[in-house]
């Protein structure tokens, strides 16, 4: 559906984005993609859409009709209530259109549409956008940082709406998100990018065993735990877990056992994005020589 | 979703977003008439009697042409460039309306909330300043000409905004353009004839200078040769139409290279 080749992005003098190997984005795909502030993340997306120049090659069938986008900030004018906004956009009738209906119920959107959009709470932001990208109903739908600013509880159930939405549906979903439970809910592809550069791309359960291992089992990190385990092999995790990476059922029953043995809490994984992402940044840096060596 | 045609809802969105730029209505309305009155007065009062109407006449056709300058040149530039801003019209355009269709809807509307001021305007000048009655071909004329000024200005602030995509840059532009245009047309008490001849020269590609000075005869039912003033339109339309392909070029979106 977009097949992008040596794409390259500028801005000045600075190079926002450089990606050299192919990247496919076929239809249905869940993709998340994922990297630090400044890693080109949103110019990939804006370069898909049009919006900014570059150089390289981004093939695709689809025009830019037939792509959504949910922006990391989306406005709209405050001169009327958001419902004559929604029908404009969408050149239809709440009352008559039965999807749109159904979607403003499906999001509570409805107790808002009298409101003017500078009213609304971030939620509430969010979620008009959402119900209007939705009815696109494009090939491929774009959501970069949807849940950004939002509270826990908001962030959760608005998740759980999208997610249950594209259950069964065909359209692809790109997501750009800085939660790693949002990523691991919606999508089942990874593109992690850095500084610009692609450091991995592919489905998540092959990253997750080329940088991981088969599963991995996480504690936390503390004096006791640090103790225990030392000279176990371990793999990047955030500061306040320790990550042990299996090659196989053995190596994981092996490491449980003495953990259960010791009365320590522990956590098995086998598609934590968090904990792949980590191990893939830190072996680009170490320039592919710190690769995983997983228990056996 | 949409077709790449205007629609009835995105029409009655422009409608509802431009009464709701209170800028456009202060400019566009209230100032313009408390203008005439306020001039109408002072003014009138310095000729002798027999003149007066003729004075009248020429106060209220000049402030007739605040009308579609404060409304689709300032008003229009202020509004929209604080959309862009706030990347308005990209959001709309990533929903699938396109930029030609955006600009349709807002002209239309604007066009319409332009002739409303200036119907408000001409009424409540005739309550209370001493016009004469125009001749009815005199009116549709007036019609014809608000129209096409108010549709190149409103093109001119559209594609500055454009170019410029912020407020601050936008409005220091048209509020340069729009005393620029007030001065060569003879709108800020110096006549055209008192320019030197090249200013003279470029204040007679402006249709709003044939307005403030000529129209009066066209109104009266007087014969008037049109030549000059369809020159200055088509001058005016071309200029506004450099500025808009160069605003096109700026914000287009980009394909693979």
């Amino acid at each position: 559906m977009i097949n992008i080749e040596k794409l390259q992005v500028k801005y000045g003098d600075i190079t926002a984005l450089n990606i050299k190997e192919p990247i496919e984005i076929n239809k249905g795909d869940r993709l998340g993609i994922i990297g630090s502030n400044g890693a080109g993340k949103t110019t990939l997306i804006k370069a898909i859409l049009g919006l900014v120049n570059f150089t390289g090659q981004i093939n695709t069938t689809l025009k830019f009709e037939e792509m959504a986008v949910h922006m990391q900030e989306n406005n709209y004018v405050k001169t009327m209530p958001v419902k004559f906004i929604i029908q404009a956009i969408l050149n239809t009738d709440i009352q008559k259109n039965t999807r749109l209906r159904e979607l403003i119920d499906f999001f509570e959107f409805g107790p808002c549409l009298n409101k003017k959009f500078q009213t609304l709470s971030g939620g509430q932001k969010q979620r008009l956008t959402i119900i209007l990208v939705l009815m696109q109903n494009a090939s491929i739908t774009f959501f970069d940082e949807v849940t950004s600013g939002l509270d826990f509880e908001t962030r959760k159930k608005l998740m759980a709406k999208i997610s249950q939405w594209y259950e069964n549906n065909e359209n692809a979903l790109c997501i750009i998100s800085h939660y790693y439970d949002e990523l691991d809910a919606l999508t089942n592809k990874l593109l992690i990018l850095e500084n610009g550069e692609v450091i991995a791309f592919g489905k998540t359960s092959e990253l997750f065993e080329r940088f991981c291992g088969k599963s991995i089992i996480v504690i936390d990190n503390n004096e006791k735990n640090r103790a225990l385990t030392e000279g176990l092999n371990k793999i990047e995790a955030p500061e306040h877990l320790i990550a042990f990476p299996c090659i196989d059922s053995d190596a994981e029953i092996s490491i449980v056992t003495n953990l259960s043995h010791n009365d320590v809490n522990y956590k098995r994984s086998d598609n934590d994005i968090e904990i792949l992402f980590v191990n893939a940044i830190k072996q680009h840096r170490s320039g592919g020589k710190s690769k995983c060596t997983a228990i056996r | 979703m949409y077709s790449n045609k205007m629609t009835a809802r995105l029409l009655s969105y422009e409608i509802r977003n431009t009464i709701g730029n209170m800028f456009t209505i202060i400019f566009g309305v209230f100032f313009p008439i408390l203008m005439s009155i306020l001039f109408s007065n002072v003014i009138t009062a310095q000729f002798p009697a027999a003149e007066r109407m003729e004075v009248n006449m020429s106060i209220f056709l000049s402030l007739l042409m605040l009308i579609p300058m404060a409304t689709l040149l300032i008003g229009y530039a202020a509004n929209f460039s604080q959309e862009l801003e706030n990347n308005i019209p990209l959001r709309l355009n990533l929903f699938g309306v396109n930029k030609q269709m955006q600009l349709m809807a807002k002209l239309i509307s604007n066009l319409i909330f332009m002739i409303g001021a200036a119907v408000v305007y001409t009424v409540v000048d005739m309550l209370f300043i001493k016009l004469s009655t125009p001749v009815i071909g005199a009116v549709l004329f007036l019609f014809v000409v608000l129209i096409l000024i108010g549709s190149i200005l409103l093109v001119i602030a559209h594609s500055v905004a454009l170019i410029f995509g912020k407020f601050g840059p936008t409005y220091a532009v048209t509020m340069t353009l729009y005393f620029a245009l007030m001065i060569l047309c003879g709108m800020m008490g110096v006549q055209v004839s008192q320019f030197p001849p090249f200013v003279q020269n470029i204040a007679n590609l402006i249709p709003m200078t044939y307005m403030g000075r000529d129209y009066i005869q066209i109104w009266q039912g007087h014969h008037y040769n049109i030549t000059n003033f369809v020159i200055s339109f088509l001058a005016f339309a071309l200029f506004a139409l450099v500025i808009y392909l160069l605003s096109m070029w700026k914000t287009r979106r980009k394909k693979s290279r």
